[in-house]
């Protein structure tokens, strides 16, 4: 190799490694949250307090089931003192990155939850009696069902782990926490009151969105048919031939989706079956740092009056 | 559109009960003789792979929709595929470096830095149906431009066809026949990429360059003539999109990949043809 080239590959190198060097350390404890939802309700407790949550998972993400993590991800969590998780098995991923971050503590907002949840296979938190789900498709059962937040009252619970979490490790804003979790906790209670209101007739509906299950049982909705389309699934002709037979003979008169992958199917099937189409917000795009949890659920409710008066199933 | 669909009520199978079913076939008959037509020039000119790093670059296509905000990011994706087809052209003429060698270089580029945008605005799981596809999805409107473009191109490709394979076959020759040669493969570039990226969220990334390459290749083996060559590869694309759809549908399998399937399996039957026709 000449002279020349030898000390232009040595630069280039070392420039490759410096590259890296710029990086700082924060001296304020970091808080973060795996996802989006988890970042809304942790907002939420942290009011009117100099702890600044940080929202792990990028934009735009959705859920994190086959999400992977960027290289920024992985050092914000090896940075964070205190990890929020929503747990049920959606961040396992983030789990074994965290084990290398032993110092870490994880507020796991569930704990509550799967105990729960598993004890109240009738859901006698709420004050509907609702038919059993007959779910087209297996694995789409509650018991594996971890989109909780979608759940008003199980949000509240969860928004209540993060205030104990963050209570212990900071106990000298445990008062404002508490303060905070109230008022979220009035406020959620007021839109449950809402979405009672609104929805007093059971329907049969279609979901091409996991995260909407727990939704759908607060809006009076029976699921009779549920897809989780992704890049490992997307429906048969044969699947799909069949849940319009099955929607057609129970009757179904929505469909509800997110704006994703399964938006397409809700729209095959809405052609179909002459069926509205609900767009709703799974919450787990972010959206600009003003939104709060209680704002987008209160949009899901007012999309699903939209499409009731527009178009009464 | 309503009155195609009721003719196509007549034809009694259980899989003709369904809207969404009439829409893929008619989708699948418009698509397949795009995809049949092209595939003659493509293996032609040995351009299997070109279409390939077409297929890949919707990666970046996409990419580029989101951070520009769009809706529908099919105009980013068709403005992208254009310039790279051209790209790789432009420094294919310039005989660097082999063919394969070029194209693989923009296709490594295409599909990684697509990534490297999804992933930092927020990964790509919102657009990996693109990777398989899912020709049941279509809507009348898109077959409605499919349709068009088929037309339109079927007029140009009347035009064009005889100055394009000169071109292909003797490039010194047809430039001295006054045949600008940048100009014709240019044409073919736009042509192959339009087309790619108006059926690629239908048929997936992964599969879409078998459905171009696989019916010319099958009817390269038994025909004798250029008539030939495109007639067959025309039939031998429709036959095996409307046997994969039906398949797909009896055996619950996935449709792009079934016709893929079935191209495949007359290719190989074209092959053990080949020796007793020639």
């Amino acid at each position: 190799m000449k002279p020349k080239l030898k000390t232009a590959s040595a630069i280039l190198l070392s420039f490759a490694f410096l590259g890296g060097c710029s990086y700082s350390e924060n001296e304020n404890d970091i808080v973060s949250a795996s996802f989006y939802p988890m970042y809304l309700l942790a907002k939420e407790i942290t009011k009117d307090t100099d702890i600044n949550v940080k929202n792990i998972a990028s934009p735009q993400t959705g859920c994190l089931h086959d999400y992977q993590l960027t290289t920024g991800n992985v050092r914000l969590l090896n940075e964070s003192d205190v990890l929020i998780i929503n747990g049920g098995g959606m961040e396992d991923t983030f789990i074994e990155s965290a084990s290398q971050n032993a110092d870490v503590k994880i507020i796991d907002t569930s704990s509550h939850i799967e105990s729960t949840s598993e004890e109240e296979t009738n859901h006698d938190h709420h004050e509907h009696d609702h038919e059993e789900h007959d779910h087209g498709h297996e694995g789409h059962n509650h018991g594996e069902n971890a989109h909780y937040w979608m759940d008003i009252h199980y949000a509240v619970m969860q928004a209540e782990e993060i205030c104990h979490g963050l209570s212990e490790i900071y106990p000298e804003y445990s008062e404002v926490f508490q303060n905070n979790f109230n008022n979220f906790s009035a406020q959620c209670e007021k839109l449950e009151e809402e979405y009672d209101f609104y929805i007093n007739e059971t329907i049969n509906a279609i979901s091409f969105n996991e995260a909407f299950e727990f939704l759908c049982e607060h809006s009076n909705m029976n699921v009779v048919s549920s897809f989780e389309i992704d890049e490992n699934f997307t429906p048969s002709a044969r699947e799909l031939a069949e849940t319009i037979d099955t929607a057609a003979a129970e009757n179904v008169s929505l469909i509800v989706t997110a704006d994703d992958a399964g938006k397409s199917y809700a729209d095959l099937m809405s052609r179909e079956l002459n069926v509205p189409v609900a767009v709703l917000d799974p919450m787990t795009y972010i959206h600009d740092d003003n939104t709060s949890y209680i704002e987008l659920m209160s949009k899901n409710l007012e999309t699903i009056k939209e499409v009731f008066e527009n178009d009464k199933p | 559109m309503e009155s195609i669909y009721s003719l196509m009520s007549v034809i009694p199978f259980e899989f003709m009960e369904y809207g969404f079913m009439k829409t893929a076939l008619l989708a699948v008959i418009l698509i397949s003789p795009l995809f049949a037509l092209l595939g003659t020039m493509a293996v032609n000119d040995k351009m299997a792979f070109f279409s390939d790093a077409l297929g890949h670059s919707a990666f970046t296509g996409i990419a580029i929709g989101v951070i520009l905000g769009l809706r529908n990011p099919v105009i980013s994706m068709l403005a992208f595929a254009v310039i790279l087809g051209l790209a790789i052209t432009r420094v294919k003429e310039s005989g660097t470096a082999s063919t394969d060698t070029i194209i693989s270089v923009f296709s490594s580029i295409s599909i990684a830095l697509g990534i490297v945008i999804l992933s930092r605005n927020g990964g790509m799981s919102k657009y990996s149906a693109y990777l398989t596809g899912d020709i049941l999805t279509i809507t009348n409107g898109e077959i409605i431009a499919i349709a068009v473009v088929l037309v339109l191109f079927y007029i140009i490709w009347i035009k064009i066809y005889n100055k394009l394979l000169l071109v292909s076959i003797n490039p010194s020759f047809s430039a001295s026949r006054g045949i600008n040669n940048r100009l014709m493969e240019n044409i073919f570039v736009v042509m192959v990429a339009v087309s790619v990226m108006l059926s690629v969220k239908w048929i997936g990334i992964l599969t879409i360059n078998s459905l171009l390459i696989l019916p010319a290749a099958a009817a390269r083996n038994i025909s004798l003539n250029s008539k030939q060559y495109h007639f067959y590869s025309l039939v031998i694309g429709l036959f095996s999109g409307i046997a994969g759809l039906i398949m797909s549908f009896y055996l619950d399998t996935s449709a792009g990949a079934s016709m893929v399937l079935a191209a495949a399996v007359i290719y190989f039957i074209t092959l053990s043809l080949k020796s007793k026709i020639r």
